[in-house]
Formats: structure tokens, C-alpha cells, sequence
């Protein structure tokens, strides 16, 4: 049986190999297998066992169904007069058996389970014939199995094979080696299909691999690249793994949708495995049915946002089990961190991540853990979206350092609006689309095709991808911004030309992705300075208590964060400079402060006495804190 | 370039979430409703030009997330406003209720002399009805502000309520642009006021928002 399989495995392996699986019915029994692990298999095999290999690969149905043991013609012993010796055969007698049992269910189920295996290989048609003739010939011996199997107990099987004579029972013998042979044959056709498959996707790892070295920057660590679709086990099998799809990620095709869910659900679980969670535990606490005591609150406000999330697929009333499910990923989400509970924006983030996740609601948890408590900065969502307001001023900064001209002109056009507005005072004219693209990556104004891409990259590379992303956009509305005179017409051209990019494909998300790789090199230079700077500017003391009542106005943030806005928007030249710790960075800045209330103050002679008196209440609020704020020192020669 | 308008203000609508404040807005910006509007994230705005009393007035309206965390980031809109909606809904006592905690931040947050109105929204879903129009009345009375009922759904009293703030803002700011006339310490406007005298008290200093 080997010797004559070996035989048969000198084909040449090239030829199949560029060979497409689906076209391989003969070939593919004909191309021989080169794993050695089952080769070992085949040897292992009673090699008394006459078994037919390979299929004649006639048409004709009949001599494929019945491959006669006796005209194999391929050297093979003819068992019909072969004599076992003794533990061979009870090792044959349990394989007729089992084998017996498989054919029995299949006859049981009409073409079903056991063979089931058939309908599914590629090449199904010849099984298919195969099969069906073999289930239906109508010769005596096959009556008898037919009869046999209608016999449910042993004991009737055994009664009923005694009341035959010797040369009915050879005849049956024959039968059945007859049959457990193209079994044989079928199932070897199963392994080395499968083993052929396997070949095959390690060679189209190997090529994506190869791919992928070829457009890497052929540094050292990109020769190490190994394109695997799984993590493969052991130490480094993940980090390979994600080195790869990384990579993937940076092609201008990206992640394929197909592969999507696997990829997030690949890293979140390997984010929770890493802090050691008990998933079973978890999504038994989470996803409870009776609710707790502190769901009250974020459970009104989830209900206030089920149906808002700008995805059509949950309104109307027919989505009623789509909010159903929402709902319990974002309460979920809001047991699993207690802290960050629900903020308005995450049934957008989680509409969409259901939606890679074909609706299943632990997994998209797992997005939502994943993405929130690992991939995005702390406090992106609390504590008065402290984080956030961090990296909408770190952003004008990098704003200023990308697109100088675009920055200078947009402040202009705010400092005019401050000015014509008598002291009002006219935030960061970025603010309003940052904050919202930042707080939903983008989901609210981009196509879902885009944003899919941007989330891949922004799970892969980090949180910086969001202000790549940003920047990216500004640049390539840059030109129509410049244009315009004042901030009203500012916000006119935005309006305008978000809608564009939400419907109309204004943006091209190949062209962005690749503007947003290529602007900088990773990580973003200057970037977690920038973050620590500003972390410490903007609230120089969190305020926890304040904040967390309705009433109480948390004005630190308040305060700080317009003083960091103003600071940002008036010491353009210097804020690169002084990103040091505090060392240093009080005189220089005092100094520049002072001089620049001065100037100030020259300019809006014209306050009215109205916005002065305003301005003095509020300095009386927080002069108390002049001392350990260097910021608000701006202002006091007003006072 | 020519000026599509005679007068710049900012509005802004404040409230709890889900009171209706977008709807408000897209129902008076774009006549449209849509009951499943994306929930707005930190601030967005919408324009409209409307002609008051003869006036081109152009109006930015803000409208702003209601969730609490979110009020430091909308604050920060607060100072830039001259008029000011403060919504609460019909249908929810709490979201009347915190009409207070709204107004004293205005106090805290916006320029004196800003102008503010009551709106008590989704009148139209009478069955579910938790606050009477008697006391919204008696809260705006309260604060001195005008009251209107509203129903984004059903388009009532929508374009009344924007009309509304939009002349009380006109009309506070042509007290204090009469004030600044006298005092005539701002060269710049004045001589704009004087080029473009044919508007009624000079109201037609484009962009210009006196506070």
C-alpha cells in the first residue's frame, strides 16, 4: 500500500501547485502528498489493506463507484486470498466495524451526516457518483447490508450473519472490503485535500509576506515580517502576527472587510488576556439581566441615544431588536468601567462596532474595552473629556507645525472675530469639528468605508492616527478655507463641506490614509511631549468633586482651558519651544505674558464697561489661584 | 465682498439632553424633523439669514451636546453668545427642573446683557404632558425672560421663538450701539455706521456684535 502510494506521489508537485483547488478533481487525487507526517500515516496503515489508489479516473461512474480490488493492476496484494495474521486482523475487525457504523447512519440518513463529508469536498461530483452508486447498486451482497442494518441490536446482527452459508458470508466479505477500500480511498482524499488547502494558505501567507517585505522600508526588523492569519502560538506569535497585519494595514487596500472582525477580536482579546480577565466571569456581570443599582442614570441616558445614532438600522420600529442589543453593549460597556460609564458619542462608536461584529454583543464589548480602555488616552471621555480637550490643543499645535499657512490664517480670522465682537470671545475656529470627529474617530463625517479603514489604522498604530487624520483632512480642505474673509464664512464653507465628505465622497480614503502615513514619522515627532504639556496646562488640578455635580461649574477647567486656548493662540512661536518641564518655562513665559497684555490692552481700549465689569468678576473668582496658575496672569493688569 | 447681510449674532440653545434642542433648530434652519437625529456631540451650529423689521439679520445658531460631562467643552460657547434658548421638555418635570442649574451658569458663563428666552418643547405630545404651561410661564416671569411652548414635531411656534430672540438681541443691541455712538471712542465703527447710514440706527454694521 505505501510503496504503491509512493509510487503514484512522483508527480510533478509544479504543475499542481499552480493548480487552482477548485479545479483539481484527478489532478488532486493524483498529486501525491508531500508531508511526511501523513505519509507516516499511510504507512502505518494495515498495509494488507487492499485499498485502491488511486480512484480510476474513468468517467464512467460504474467503474468508479466499484474500483475492483482484483484489477487495481498496481501491484497491490489481493487480500480476497491474503491470510491475517492474528492482531491484524482484530485491528481490521474494529476498523470494519467503526467503518460498518459510519455506513449504517449514512444509510440511516439517506445521504446524510456521515458522508457529509462529500457534499462538501471540492470535488463532489465524483464523490457524489461515487456515493450514491455505492448506496444503491442492487446486488445480493448489498441487500444484505441493506437487511444487516435494519437490525438494530448486535445480537440480531450476529443471528442474522449465522443463518448464512460460508460462500454467502465470503461474498459479503468481499463486499464490504470492496467497500471499506473506497472508503479508504475517500477519506485519503479528504486528508490530502486538506493538507493540499493548508499547503496552500501557507503559500499565501508566504506570498502576502513576500509582499509585504517588498513594500516595507527594508529596515531590519521589516526581513523579520511573517504573514500569518492567526496568531501562531508561542512567545512571539502574536507580536509576528501583528507586525504583519500591521503592515497589512499601512497597503493602500488596508484590512480586507472579510478578515475585520477577526483582526479587532484578535487584539482585544489579546488586550484582555493581557490584564488577565475572566471573559465567562465578566460577560456573566455585565450583560445581566437584572439590572443595578447604578444603571439608573446611564440607563436613561443610553435610552435617550439608542435611536440617535445617525445609523439608519436603529430607528423605526423594526429595529427594535437592534436598540435591544445595543443597549446591552453600551450598559455593558458602562458595568465593565464605572468610571467612564456612558458618554453621548459611544452609541455611535458602538452602532458601528456591531456592525463589524454582526451584531454579537460580547464581541463588540470586547471592541468597546479594547478601544476605549486601551487604544484611546485616559480621560478621553471623562473627568470633563479632560483628554480630549488635551488633544484639541495639541493638535493646533501640530496644526501650526504642518500646515503653517492654514493655521495662521484661521487664526486671524479668530483673533478678527474676537475683535469685532467687543472682547466676546470666539473659541479655536477648529474646536467645534475637531472635538466631534475626535470624540466618534470620524464616524459622524466620514463614509463607513473610511472610518473602517482609519479604525484599523487607529488599533494598530495607536490614538496619534486621530490627529494624522484631522490634519490630513485640513490639508486637503486647506484651499477652500483660505479663501475665506471671516469666521461667519468659516463656518459657512465648513458646514458646507462636511456634509460633502460625509455623502460625496469628498475625501478619498486611499489618498487619506496615505497622507496620514507618510505626513510624519511613527510616532508622531513631538507628539507625547505635546500630550505631557498641555496634560499639565490645561488642569493643573483636576477637579473631581466640582465636576460631578450639575450645579457645581467645574470653572478650573473652564478657566484653564480658555487660558490654554488663548495662550495657544498667542505664543504660536513659542509653543514648540517650551514644551520642557516646568524648569525654566515660568519667567521666559511671565514676561511674554505681561508684555502681551500690554498689547492687549492697547487694542481693546474700546471694551464696553459692560464686558470689563464681567471680566473683573471673573478675576475676582479665580484671583485665588493666580499664584499657582501662571496663566492667569495674563490678565491681571486688567484688573 | 459683498455682504449677503446687514447684522451678525450668535444664539445658542442650552438644555438637557433630549429635550429637542437640534430639532428645534433643524426644524427652524431647514424646516425639516427628524425624531432620529444623531445626538449632537460636544457643539455643532447651523446659519440662517432672516429679515427683521427690514434688517438682514444673519444668525449662527449653536446648539450643544447635553450630557453633563460635556459642559466644560460648551461653556466655552457661552461667552460668544448673544442670545440665548434655554429648552427643557414638556414631558420631563427634571428636565424643567434643571432650568436653574442652566440659567445660573448663563449668569456665570455668558456675557451680561445677553438675551434669553424659555422654551418648553414637544408640545405637541400633550398625553404625556409633566409640566403646565402656567409654570413655565411663572419660571420665565421668574428670570424675566419671554416663554414660548414649541413643537419642532408639529412646526409650532418655531419661527416665532427664533423671530423672538432675534429682535430682543437686535433691540439690546441698538440700545448699546446708541450708547457707543455717544461715547464715539471706536473711529472704526463709526465711520461705518455713518457710510451706511441708510439703515435705522445704524443696526447695519455687518458682523459687528455689540456687546
Amino acid at each position: 500500500m505505501s510503496s504503491q502510494l509512493t509510487e503514484e506521489e512522483n508527480g510533478d508537485d509544479s504543475i499542481y501547485d499552480e493548480l487552482c483547488i477548485d479545479d483539481e478533481s484527478d489532478e488532486f487525487v493524483n498529486n501525491t502528498p508531500s508531508d511526511p507526517g501523513l505519509k507516516q500515516n499511510l504507512n502505518s496503515w494495515p498495509n494488507t489493506y487492499p485499498v485502491v489508489w488511486p480512484l480510476p479516473s474513468s468517467e464512467d461512474p460504474e467503474t468508479q463507484a466499484i474500483p475492483s480490488v482484483c484489477s487495481s493492476g498496481r501491484g497491490s496484494t489481493d487480500g480476497a486470498h491474503f491470510i491475517y495474521p492474528l492482531e491484524v486482523r482484530s485491528r481490521t475487525s474494529s476498523l470494519v466495524n467503526g467503518l460498518l457504523t459510519e455506513l449504517y447512519d449514512t444509510y440511516r440518513n439517506g445521504t446524510g451526516s456521515g458522508l457529509g463529508l462529500y457534499h462538501d469536498s471540492v470535488d463532489s461530483s465524483t464523490e457524489a457518483s461515487g456515493s450514491d452508486a455505492f448506496l444503491s447498486r442492487s446486488n445480493p451482497e448489498s441487500a444484505f447490508l441493506l437487511e444487516l442494518s435494519e437490525r438494530q441490536s448486535r445480537r440480531h446482527q450476529i443471528q442474522f450473519l449465522k443463518q448464512k452459508d460460508w460462500n454467502e458470508l465470503k461474498a459479503i466479505k468481499e463486499e464490504l472490503r470492496r467497500r471499506i477500500a473506497v472508503q479508504s480511498a475517500k477519506l485519503l482524499r479528504q486528508l490530502k485535500q486538506k493538507d493540499r488547502l493548508k499547503h496552500k494558505v501557507q503559500k499565501n501567507c508566504d506570498i502576502v509576506t513576500a509582499c509585504l517585505q517588498a513594500v516595507s522600508q527594508k529596515r531590519r526588523v521589516d526581513t523579520k515580517l511573517k504573514f500569518t492569519l492567526e496568531p501562531s502560538l508561542g512567545k512571539h506569535g502574536f507580536q509576528q502576527w501583528y507586525d504583519a497585519l500591521k503592515a497589512v494595514a499601512r497597503l493602500p487596500t488596508g484590512i480586507p472587510n472579510e478578515w475585520r472582525r477577526r483582526v479587532w477580536l484578535t487584539l482585544a482579546d489579546q488586550y484582555l488576556h493581557s490584564i488577565s480577565i475572566d471573559w465567562e466571569k465578566t460577560m456573566r456581570f455585565t450583560f445581566n439581566e437584572r439590572s443595578n443599582p447604578d444603571d439608573d442614570s446611564m440607563g436613561i441616558q443610553i435610552v435617550k441615544d439608542l435611536h440617535r445614532t445617525g445609523c439608519s438600522s436603529y430607528c423605526g420600529q423594526e429595529a427594535e431588536q437592534d436598540r435591544v442589543v445595543l443597549k446591552r453593549v453600551l450598559l455593558a460597556y458602562a458595568r465593565w468601567n464605572k468610571i467612564v460609564g456612558y458618554c453621548q458619542g459611544f452609541n455611535i462608536l458602538a452602532a458601528l462596532i456591531l456592525e463589524v461584529m454582526e451584531g454579537n454583543e460580547g464581541d463588540a464589548l470586547k471592541i468597546m474595552i479594547y478601544l476605549i480602555d486601551k487604544v484611546l488616552p485616559d480621560s478621553y471621555f471623562v473627568n470633563n473629556l479632560r483628554a480630549l480637550s488635551v488633544d484639541m490643543a495639541v493638535f493646533r499645535d501640530l496644526l501650526r507645525l504642518k500646515l503653517t499657512d492654514l493655521s495662521h490664517h484661521l487664526d486671524v480670522l479668530q483673533k478678527t472675530a474676537n475683535r469685532e465682537s467687543g472682547g466676546g470671545y470666539e473659541p479655536p475656529l477648529t474646536n467645534v469639528f475637531t472635538m466631534q470627529w475626535f470624540l466618534t474617530l470620524f464616524a459622524t463625517c466620514l463614509p463607513n468605508h473610511t472610518v473602517l479603514k482609519i479604525w484599523d489604522s487607529v488599533f494598530f498604530e495607536g490614538s496619534e492616527i486621530i490627529l494624522r487624520v484631522a490634519l490630513a483632512i485640513w490639508a486637503k480642505l486647506g484651499a477652500q478655507i483660505e479663501c475665506c474673509q471671516n469666521a461667519d464664512e468659516f463656518y459657512s464653507t465648513m458646514g458646507r463641506l462636511t456634509q460633502e465628505m460625509l455623502e460625496d465622497n469628498l475625501i478619498d480614503s486611499n489618498e487619506l490614509m496615505q497622507t496620514v502615513y507618510s505626513m510624519a514619522t511613527f510616532p508622531f515627532p513631538q507628539l507625547a511631549e505635546l500630550r505631557e504639556k498641555y496634560t499639565y496646562n490645561i488642569t493643573p488640578f483636576p477637579a473631581p468633586v466640582r465636576s460631578a455635580s450639575f450645579s457645581g461649574h467645574p470653572s478650573k477647567m473652564q478657566d484653564s482651558d480658555e487660558e490654554n486656548d488663548i495662550d495657544d493662540d498667542d505664543i504660536n512661536a513659542n509653543s514648540v519651544g517650551c514644551l520642557g518641564p516646568f524648569s525654566g518655562f515660568l519667567t521666559p513665559e511671565l514676561q511674554k505674558y505681561q508684555k502681551e497684555i500690554r498689547d492687549y490692552q492697547l487694542k481693546t481700549t474700546s471694551l464696553s464697561t459692560s464686558l470689563k465689569l464681567c471680566l473683573l468678576v471673573n478675576m475676582a473668582a479665580v484671583s485665588a489661584k493666580l499664584d499657582l496658575r501662571p496663566g492667569l496672569i495674563w490678565w491681571s493688569p486688567l484688573l | 465682498m459683498a455682504k449677503q447681510y446687514d447684522v451678525l449674532f450668535r444664539l445658542l440653545l442650552i438644555g438637557d439632553s433630549g429635550v429637542g434642542k437640534t430639532c428645534l433648530l433643524c426644524r427652524f434652519t431647514d424646516n425639516e424633523f427628524h425624531p432620529s437625529h444623531i445626538s449632537t456631540i460636544g457643539v455643532d451650529f447651523k446659519m440662517k439669514t432672516i429679515d427683521v423689521d427690514g434688517i438682514k439679520v444673519r444668525i449662527q445658531i449653536w446648539d450643544t451636546a447635553g450630557q453633563e460631562r460635556y459642559q466644560t467643552i460648551t461653556k466655552q460657547y457661552y461667552r460668544r453668545a448673544q442670545g440665548i434658548f434655554l429648552v427643557y421638555d414638556i414631558t420631563s418635570e427634571r428636565s424643567y427642573q434643571h432650568i436653574m442649574k442652566w440659567a445660573s451658569d448663563v449668569d456665570e458663563y455668558a456675557p451680561d446683557g445677553v438675551q434669553k428666552i424659555l422654551i418648553g418643547n414637544k408640545a405637541d405630545e400633550e398625553h404625556k404632558r409633566q409640566v403646565g404651561k402656567h409654570q413655565g410661564m411663572k419660571l420665565a416671569e421668574e428670570y424675566g425672560m419671554d416663554f414660548y411652548e414649541t413643537s419642532a414635531c408639529t412646526n409650532y411656534n418655531i419661527k416665532e421663538s427664533f423671530t423672538r430672540l432675534t429682535e430682543l438681541v437686535l433691540m439690546a443691541h441698538r440700545k448699546e450701539l446708541d450708547g457707543l455712538r455717544l461715547a464715539s471712542n471706536d473711529e472704526l465703527n463709526l465711520a461705518e455706521l455713518e457710510e451706511d447710514g441708510r439703515k435705522a440706527d445704524g443696526t447695519a454694521n455687518s458682523k459687528s456684535c455689540w456687546c
